[in-house]
């Protein structure tokens, strides 16, 4: 297991869906209202970057005409046939069990403890943000991505 | 779900040939770019938006997406209208050798009558060969015609195919009468005396209602059923006879899906064996005539829940020279060349050919014509 | 014979009753303005014309009798319930009080001329679904009979079945727990095709499929099932090798769009897996016989089929084809099994 920092939070202001690469893999990172999460950036049915989609709530009906939104269970519509994933679970709406995209876990970290992160968990690498660039900013929090 | 990448046999489908997409769409950057190649006499019928788009793309407030793939737009004009980008995230990307273009959302408008429809006509046309054609030679286009008005439309082919990089002519699937109707003939005798198949591409607003019984409630709904025209169009143009009169027409079934047409073959030879001599004598039966006339591109891919369905579908087909593939660049509904028909499941003879060299075969004139231009 | 498997033949087509046949069942202000219109069930002559082969015939004594004898010798030879029906147009007429009354008639006479001569034939009932309303009273009244087993729409309607003019028909077939079947052809007010009228019947009928894929998407899209979980759908007369094809594009568009309709919470090919059964006259069939197996196992289930011998027709030739390749248990579920559950034909309904 590997955490990668691919940032200061700072550089992910909310609403932001971004693709970085991290560990030769494509991620896309989503700052939504419920937070930071990761997915592969590449939809399962023909390989569209996730990251250019659309961040839609979830949409139910118990009956014809009978709508029932919920912003709160976040899906990322794939930009181009619309298939629709959960950003915390990367499951798609349609098929949960057999269609998903990776999805990993994300966590905010204050710089300080990133070299203990580094101790206790796994190995800590650059990601696209580089190691000499993150002490520079010392005050700052880090999106860490574990892959 | 595995997924076999297979970029590099897309690549080299067949030696010389490559990976040709049959249906492409450009756009205009913006609605005064076509007055340059359109007569002053129509400025104004242009400007103030006569004719120009159509009422039954009105019935939903939206389609998916716009219709457009949500990553396709460009920093400014529609999607289609960049050629950069186009160039990035099709001709490049997927190592395209040839693309047939064609403008489809803007020229729905084109089957007005008269001689407003052939003006817009021949300024799309113009525009094609001016703003397209001349500046990548893997882009080959498709002509544009007034669908419904079939002297005007012959007479614009036989304009326009003196330029060898029109590969195809340009109809709306959902035409005014059935295509075998004798409106239709000048432009399948055009056709065929200039050597260009025809395409049938969804959209148009000539019909009665655009299923078997009324309008749809929902877009999807509606999306679902554009299968239908394909269908009534082959009926048609297999009664009508029309193979007969004009042997070597070529029609392209374009962006109609393809799991309706095994059964269709079936019922028109039953029901052509139990009318017998009650109807037109046909040169074949109905299913030879389709594998004779017609070919399919593979652009929305059918999606059966057993992948190995869509083999067995294509070997009912019975017509795996007549395959083309189609992407639908820029619109939502585009199908990734990397992706879909993979040689692990349809093999790899199949997978050329469908790839780029069937479409060879049908477009020879274009080919030949952009590789010395 | 309790474990004796039930046969059953799900489309016998009974001649076409005259205005004559019908008067006697007619409110008496209908048979002067018949007569003084010269009123003609032009739709029913149009739809198989005679020289089609496809004819059902009109009703006369001879034609009755010579009906009643068929059904003896091809369908009761092998089956123990046949669902009959009958055509007369309905659909075409848009005289809003006219049309509900004739298609009452028809079914009054229908259970007048067949179900009380013969008990092992179950009524299909005629509505004029374009007039909803009154179609939801017809049901109503039909259903107090149990021998009618089914309510029968025509394929050419003038919106698609799951359009909301008809929620109040479908409301009263649900509460009556009874099967819909859609039946070929239909209205002269739809050319029944995707592009516009077609000249020739054979034109017309290769292209007959396009409104009964229609209903298919459109009942599944406008949530009907999910609104009315018992309504079944029968799909009578029109083929069935053309529904794996529609279902993959279906599936597709609702995995891309079914946000746009929410309550359709499955794939809909599960939906018509669940509600609609298809019989097995006519059947578009591949002419190598492999071919047919394996349309049959691109079904969404093992049970989408019901036996037919579309009488007088086609004489339900060609259901070995398909039984060729099934086990004994899928052959008799087939056979009758299926109609069975359809129809609620529970054992009690089938005359020993
Ligand atoms: S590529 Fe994502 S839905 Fe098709």
């Amino acid at each position: 297991m590997v955490n990668v920092v691919v940032g200061p939070v700072s550089d992910f202001p909310l609403g932001t869906m971004r693709q970085v690469t991290a560990q030769n893999r494509k991620l896309a990172i989503f700052h939504s209202a419920t937070g930071f999460h990761a997915l592969r950036d590449s939809c399962p049915h023909m390989g569209a970057a996730l990251s250019g989609g659309t961040l839609v709530g979830s949409v139910e009906a118990p009956q014809p005409g009978c709508y029932e939104h919920h912003p709160e269970q976040e899906f990322i519509r794939c930009p181009w046939h619309g298939w629709e994933y959960e950003l915390a679970t990367g499951r798609s709406w349609f098929d949960p069990q057999h269609n998903r995209v990776a999805n990993y876990e994300t966590s905010v970290v204050p710089s300080g403890e990133l070299p203990a992160l580094a101790d206790v968990r796994s190995t800590l690498v650059e990601g696209p943000f580089t190691a000499e660039s993150f002490s520079v900013f010392v005050e700052d929090d880090y999106v860490v991505v574990q892959l | 779900m595995t997924q076999v990448t297979e970029r590099a046999s897309a690549a080299a489908a067949r030696p010389g040939v490559g990976l040709i997409d049959l249906d492409v769409h450009n756009a205009l950057t913006s609605a005064a770019e076509l007055k340059k190649y359109l007569p002053s006499r129509w400025h104004r019928a242009y400007d103030e938006g006569s004719g120009i788009g159509s009422a039954r793309w009105m019935q939903f407030g939206a389609a998916r997406l716009g219709v457009f793939r949500g990553d396709a737009w460009p920093a400014s004009g529609p999607p289609g209208s960049d050629l950069d980008l186009m160039r990035e995230q099709l001709l490049d990307r997927y190592n395209v050798s040839r693309a047939v273009l064609h403008p489809v959302l803007e020229t729905m408008s084109v089957s007005l009558d008269g001689d407003v429809g052939l003006a817009y006509a021949a300024a799309f046309n113009d525009w094609m060969a001016d703003r397209w054609l001349d500046r990548d030679p893997r882009f080959l286009g498709g002509i544009t015609v007034p669908i419904e008005d079939g002297e005007r439309a012959a007479k614009e082919i036989d304009r326009v195919a003196a330029d060898h990089r029109f590969a195809k002519i340009v109809l709306t699937v959902a035409t005014r009468e059935p295509l075998g109707a004798p409106r239709y003939w000048p432009i399948l005798e055009a056709a065929e005396r200039n050597g260009l198949p025809i395409t049938l591409h969804v959209g148009g607003y000539g019909s009665a209602t655009p299923s078997g019984a009324g309008w749809a409630s929902f877009h999807v709904e509606a999306h679902t059923n554009w299968a239908l025209p394909y269908a009534a169009q082959v009926v048609s143009l297999v009664a009508s006879g029309a193979f007969d009169r004009f042997p070597n027409v070529q029609i392209i079934l374009e962006e109609g899906s393809l799991g309706w047409m095994p059964a269709l073959m079936w019922r028109m030879d039953r029901a052509h064996q139990v009318l017998g001599d009650r109807m037109a004598e046909l040169s074949n039966v109905p299913s030879e005539i389709v594998r004779k006339h017609f070919w399919m591109t593979t652009q929305p891919l059918d999606e059966p829940p057993v992948r190995g369905q869509l083999v067995e579908m294509f070997d009912m087909l019975d017509m795996s020279d007549r395959f083309l593939f189609s992407s639908d660049y820029p619109h939502h509904d585009f199908d990734a060349p990397d992706r879909v028909l993979p040689a692990s499941l349809v093999g790899q003879e199949f997978r050329a050919k469908v790839m780029g060299g069937n479409a060879a075969t049908l477009i020879a004139r274009a080919l030949g014509g952009s590789a010395s231009a | 014979m309790p474990d004796e498997p039930v046969r059953i033949d799900a489309d016998v087509h009974a001649p076409r009753p005259s205005v004559t046949d019908l008067t006697p069942h007619l409110e008496p202000h209908w048979p002067e303005y018949l007569k003084w219109t010269g009123f003609r069930p032009k739709a029913g002559e149009r739809l198989y014309p005679e020289w089609t082969g496809l004819s059902t015939g009109t009703a006369s004594e001879a034609a009755n009798a010579s009906f009643r004898a068929t059904l003896d010798t091809q369908v009761f030879d092998r089956c123990a319930l046949a669902v009959v029906s009958t055509y007369f147009g309905v659909e075409s007429v848009l005289h809003p009080y006219l049309a509900p009354d004739l298609a009452s008639a028809v079914n009054r006479w229908l259970a007048t001329e067949y179900l009380d001569t013969d008990d092992r034939l179950r009524g299909s009932a005629m509505v004029a679904p374009q007039f909803a309303d009154s179609a939801a009273a017809e049901v109503a009244r039909v259903a107090t009979d149990s021998r009618f087993v089914q309510i029968q729409v025509p394929a050419r309607s003038m919106e698609p079945y799951g359009n909301h003019r008809y929620w109040d028909l479908w409301e009263a077939v649900s509460s009556h727990d009874l099967t819909v079947g859609i039946t070929y052809g239909g209205s002269v007010t739809i050319p029944g095709n995707a592009i516009n009228w077609m000249d020739t019947f054979f034109e017309q009928y290769s292209a007959g499929t396009q409104p009964f894929a229609t209903h298919i998407t459109s009942l599944v899209l406008n949530g009907v099932f999910e609104r009315w979980p018992n309504l079944r759908f029968a799909f009578v007369d029109t083929g069935w090798t053309w529904l794996p094809g529609l279902l993959w594009r279906l599936d597709k568009e609702w995995k891309e769009g079914r946000q746009e309709v929410p309550w359709v919470r499955r794939p809909p090919s599960e939906y018509v897996a669940e509600h609609m059964r298809f019989t097995t006259t006519p059947t578009d069939a591949p002419t190598d016989p492999r071919h047919l197996q394996l349309i049959l196992r691109q079904l969404p289930c093992a049970d989408m089929l019901m036996y037919s011998s579309d009488l007088p027709r086609a004489g339900g030739s060609g259901i070995e084809a398909i039984t060729a390749g099934l086990t004994v248990e899928e052959q008799d579920r087939v056979l009758g099994g299926n109609a069975a559950q359809l129809y609620r034909l529970t054992r009690e309904r089938v005359p020993s």
